[in-house]
């Protein structure tokens, strides 16, 4: 956030596990990324709104129950559109409720794979 | 005393038997007796001569000369004087001789005064009269002795003429009887042929012919030599005269020619009935002889008595029958005094009661026979006197002298006296044993068959009668089809019994019945009666329909079961089978309750049924779904139970609710109209607990009041239970998802902060590899968990185990995955998911999943033996050649240990690559 061109992409982060948001801000880091975290899908709706820098969210679906989280999802895709969708949870939904382009690791999961989601991402868009 | 001699002698009988045989008194004159006096007068110079008979009265002239009477009486006879006798009797003047001087004929015309008589003696002596010579004047020198002897041969002569007159007269007799015989034989001949032609009865005359056999002779043919026209109709031999009966009937019986030989030789009549096999007929046969001996002629009167002979057979075996008939037609009679009880009886009357035969007995004595049982059917004093006792009646008696059983028929009437009072009953008592024994049996096996019929209490028995489409039926029959049972006893149109029976099966039964009709065949069906109270009756019929030999319908006898309970008690059972099913395919409560309710409805012929979900709190009952007859509302929705009477309070400890008649409970009687309103006149409602708590209630409807058999009852509860235990099953089912679910996500969860809090912790450890071990058999243990949660922890396929646990790694293109179908127990689950995950690393690492190419197989088996065992194989083609690992690691180590821990492991590093194989019991490694 510091100059423009030394920018990095920015993660926007809903996780409410202060464990989970340690390790997953840490991957976000790892795969060249800045995070932005909310621990609620209200905050993290009022980021989006309020920042148009944001162009990956890494959602875990149990912060409010996988159908809140997979709405979360869906009106991330209809609002913003050109944000990458990361998804994490316990139990895996029905995939087809998962947005368009959207991926979803099942806990636990291989970080090493979720870096390489994120990079290719913000590659991908720049 | 001469003229006592001279009666004597008229009067004795050889005399007049002598004269009248004779038979000359009131004959003709004859020329040879008229020629006798004539000669007299001229020999002895008189004018009168007679040849004078005297019979008992009277003296008769054969012949006379001089003499007008042809007789006169005694008195006038001198010629009686005569008879005594010893010769001529001569009276020279009768005037002067007393026994003549009274003689009219003296003493008056023709004053006869001489008399010279001869008598005519007879062979034997006997003297019949006299040839006597008469003049009107004395001759007192009498006859000379030349005119005496004439006179005398005079006479000898017309005893001469008398004798010839009997010769002649025997020999006309003898020659008109011959006249006479042939005359008669003549008319026999005629009579006799007449006879013989027109006589039904056969008639033969044959010649018979013998051999000659050791010392007699044999019988060998006969001939017939006449026949009548009855003969060819009695035998059915037609011509047979002059034929030979061998020839016309070779098999004729040799017993015929043996009796008539024995006829012919013998004379002897024989009489006999007997069967002439070839001829096939009886004959009843006369044959005697006829003609002289030699001849050896037999005449036959024969009948064919074939028709009789049956008749008397028949009347044999019917003779029982009317000996009996007899008996029963006996009538006795009596007479009894009002006043004394004194009762005449007739003879029969007494042995009809097997009494002395007496004309009189007391009252009490010929009661005595009657049976006690059946005194009270008789008359009394009161009942005498007041006329009440007229009816005929029927009663038992134990016959006085063998002691024999009889009934007895009884009739009378009153005689009154001329105030009206009843001073006799005169009547008739007859034996009706016979009758009685044969409608006791009758009545006994009626009543047998119907008291086993009745006494069932649920078989019924019909006769129908179908060309005057009468029905009898017994009462049990009748009352199921509502037919009044007097009716159906003297037969009902069978429309009165398909009334009966339920509208939904009339016509199914009616076509079954028509087709037993058509075919003459059985009928065997389960329908349904329907009473007029709406009661639903489940019968068995079992008939058959018999036709006469005309192939017409005649009969329909049948008997019919209530088969309701049979049929409910299996109806219940197979709802119950079928919503059992229902119960394990759906997985609503909301279905559960619609397919109970009309389980419950169907079974027991409800118009509503449902399940209802109870807050006890609120005293409200939730009912998700109902069935209804279509005439009937449906009751969904939350209800208050205390909008419907006091019961709740039954049900919510725990009991049955049963209410027969919304209107009579005391419970709802105040609600009844709400009831009504809702289309419920009964009720049952099963409460369903839990742990105490009223936590649902079953309930059925009816229109209508009736009342509930505890079956019923019983079937409901068990409905109600198993929804409940349905209801509760989807509810631990939703509970148990639910649970796992969460449960699973808090596990994953956890495995993910472990993860991270082990990522964390060993950030600054420059070997990061262990790191990353650590996380994939995190990793795998996570995906075991996945799998068995699938069928909430209980139970995970082996193969999904198998591909999840190695997908996890690499393609599953590498691996060869054979094996049967087993549902892995948890515990084995985890240990494959690790077991697969260590040995997918070390080939991915070192083995045949390290190089192109290279693919693995993994294959299970059950060995079977003294101990079932689950065998796991792993074999790695295609990589370079195995070789054990130098260190023991953790990975190795757990291969080492094997499925479940049982440390039955076969590690073979082979050139070609590692074959492993490990075992572990099924029973350990299959979920039970």
């Amino acid at each position: 956030m510091t100059a423009s061109s030394d920018r990095r992409p920015i993660v926007l982060l809903i996780e409410n596990e202060p464990i989970q948001m340690m390790v997953l801000s840490d991957l976000i880091e790892e795969a060249g990324c800045d995070v932005v975290e909310a621990t609620t899908t209200a905050k993290a709706i009022q980021i989006l709104e309020h920042r148009g820098d944001i162009r990956v969210v890494v959602a875990d679906l149990d912060v409010h129950g996988s159908v809140l989280g997979l709405q979360l999802a869906a009106m991330i895709r209809d609002r913003w559109p050109p944000v990458e969708l990361i998804l994490t949870g316990a139990v895996k939904p029905d995939l087809s409720s998962i947005p368009a382009r959207g991926v979803f690791y099942d806990k636990p999961f291989d970080q090493g794979r979720l870096v390489q989601s994120i990079r290719s991402f913000v590659s991908a868009n720049q | 005393m001469n003229s006592l001699l001279t009666d004597r002698a008229v009067s004795h009988p050889d005399r007049l038997a002598a004269l009248d045989a004779l038979a000359i008194l009131d004959t003709p004159a004859e020329p040879g007796f008229d020629d006798v006096v004539r000669l007299a007068t001229r020999l002895c110079s008189v004018p009168v001569a007679l040849v004078s008979l005297v019979s008992r009265e009277r003296q008769w002239f054969k012949a006379r000369v001089g003499f007008d009477a042809s007789e006169t009486d005694l008195d006038r006879s001198v010629c009686k004087l005569a008879l005594t006798a010893p010769d001529l009797l001569t009276i020279p003047d009768l005037a002067a001789d007393p026994r003549t001087a009274g003689n009219p004929l003296v003493s008056g015309d023709p004053h006869i005064r001489f008399y010279a008589g001869a008598p005519l003696r007879l062979d034997g002596g006997l003297v019949i009269g006299s040839l006597c010579v008469i003049d009107t004047v004395p001759r007192p020198e009498g006859l000379t002795p030349e005119q005496a002897d004439d006179l005398r041969a005079l006479a000898r002569q017309v005893v001469a003429q008398l004798d010839l007159r009997i010769a002649l007269r025997t020999r006309n007799a003898a020659l008109a009887a011959e006249v006479r015989l042939k005359g008669d034989v003549l008319r026999s001949e005629s009579r006799y042929r007449s006879l013989f032609e027109k006589l039904d009865t056969g008639f033969c005359v044959i010649e018979m012919r013998f051999e000659d056999e050791d010392g007699g002779l044999r019988a060998v043919d006969y001939r017939f030599l006449e026949v009548n026209p009855a003969f060819a109709a009695q035998t059915g031999l037609a011509d047979a005269a002059g034929c030979w009966m061998r020839d016309l009937a070779p098999d004729h019986e040799q017993h015929w020619f043996d009796l008539y030989g024995h006829v012919a030789l013998t004379g002897e009549a024989v009489r006999l009935e007997n069967g002439a096999a070839s001829l096939d007929r009886w004959y009843d046969v006369q044959a005697f002889r006829v003609g002289a001996p030699e001849e050896r002629h037999v005449a036959i009167l024969f009948n064919d008595i074939s028709d009789r002979r049956a008749a008397e057979v028949a009347l044999r075996a019917s003779d029982t029958r009317s000996r009996l008939a007899q008996e029963a037609g006996q009538v006795g009679t009596f007479e009894l005094d009002v006043a004394t009880d004194e009762i005449v009886v007739s003879a029969e009357y007494c042995r009809l009661h097997g009494l002395p035969v007496a004309p009189v007995y007391t009252l009490d004595a010929v009661t005595a026979p009657v049976l006690m049982a059946d005194r009270a059917t008789l008359s009394t004093a009161a009942s005498r006197a007041d006329g009440s006792a007229a009816e005929p009646i029927e009663y038992r008696i134990r016959r006085a002298d063998d002691g024999a059983l009889r009934w007895i028929a009884r009739q009378w009437q009153p005689t009154r006296d001329e105030r009206g009072t009843i001073v006799r009953w005169f009547g008739t008592v007859r034996d009706v044993t016979e009758r009685h024994v044969a409608q006791e049996s009758l009545r006994v096996s009626e009543e047998r068959l119907s008291l086993a019929f009745e006494a069932s209490g649920s078989l019924g028995w019909w006769d129908w009668d179908i060309p005057n489409d009468r029905l009898y039926a017994g009462e049990h029959f009748a009352r199921m089809y509502g037919v009044d049972p007097a009716l159906a006893v003297g037969g009902a149109p069978l429309t009165a019994f398909v009334d009966g029976i339920h509208p939904d099966d009339r016509g199914w039964v009616g076509e079954r019945i028509q087709q037993a009709l058509d075919t003459g065949g059985e009928f065997t069906e389960e329908y349904r009666l329907l009473a007029p109270d709406g009661t639903v009756t489940w019968v068995y019929a079992r008939g058959r329909c018999y036709h006469d030999a005309a192939g017409r319908p005649l009969r329909f006898p049948g008997v019919v079961t209530d088969i309701t309970e049979a049929k409910h008690a299996g109806l219940r059972q197979e709802a119950l089978l079928k919503l059992g099913d229902h119960l394990r395919d759906l997985d609503t409560v909301a279905d559960f309750v619609q397919a109970a309710a009309k389980t419950m409805a169907e079974v027991l012929g409800a118009t509503r049924a449902g399940y209802g979900l109870v807050n006890p709190v609120d005293e409200t009952i939730d009912i998700p779904t109902d069935w209804c007859a279509p005439t009937v509302g449906s009751l969904s929705g939350a209800h208050a139970f205390r909008d419907y009477g006091s019961y709740i309070d039954n049900l919510k400890r725990g009991e049955i609710v049963v209410i027969e008649d919304v209107t009579q409970d005391p419970r709802c009687q105040a609600m009844a109209d709400m009831f009504v309103a809702i289309g419920v006149r009964s009720l049952i409602d099963v409460p369903v607990m839990e742990r105490d708590r009223l936590v649902g209630v079953g309930f059925v409807h009816y229109a209508r009041a009736r009342s509930f058999r505890p079956e019923e009852i019983a079937f409901i509860r068990t409905v109600t239970d198993r929804v409940q235990v349905a209801v509760a099953r989807v509810q631990a089912e939703q509970q148990r998802v639910l649970l796992n679910g969460e449960l699973s996500h808090r596990l994953k969860n956890t495995l993910a902060m472990v993860q991270g809090i082990a990522g964390q912790t060993l950030r600054a450890v420059p070997d990061q590899a262990p790191v990353k071990a650590f996380t994939e058999r995190l990793i795998a243990l996570s995906r075991a968990h996945d799998v068995l949660m699938q069928d909430s922890w209980a139970a995970a396929p082996i193969r999904s185990i198998v591909e999840k646990v190695l997908a996890l790694q690499t393609t599953l293109t590498r691996f060869r995955i054979a094996g049967p179908t087993l549902a892995l127990a948890p515990q084995a689950t985890l240990s494959l998911s690790l077991l697969l995950h260590e040995l997918a690393t070390n080939a991915i690492k070192y083995g045949a999943l390290s190089v192109e190419g290279g693919i693995v197989h993994v294959a299970w088996r059950i060995e079977e033996g003294a101990e079932r065992t689950v065998v796991l194989e792993w074999r790695e083609r295609g990589g370079p050649p195995a070789t054990a690992p130098t260190r023991r690691g953790f990975g190795a180590r757990l291969i080492q240990t094997g499925l479940l821990g049982t440390r039955d492991t076969h590690l073979d590093y082979t050139p070609t690559g590692l074959d492993a194989e490990f075992r572990a019991p099924i029973s350990q490694v299959v979920a039970s």
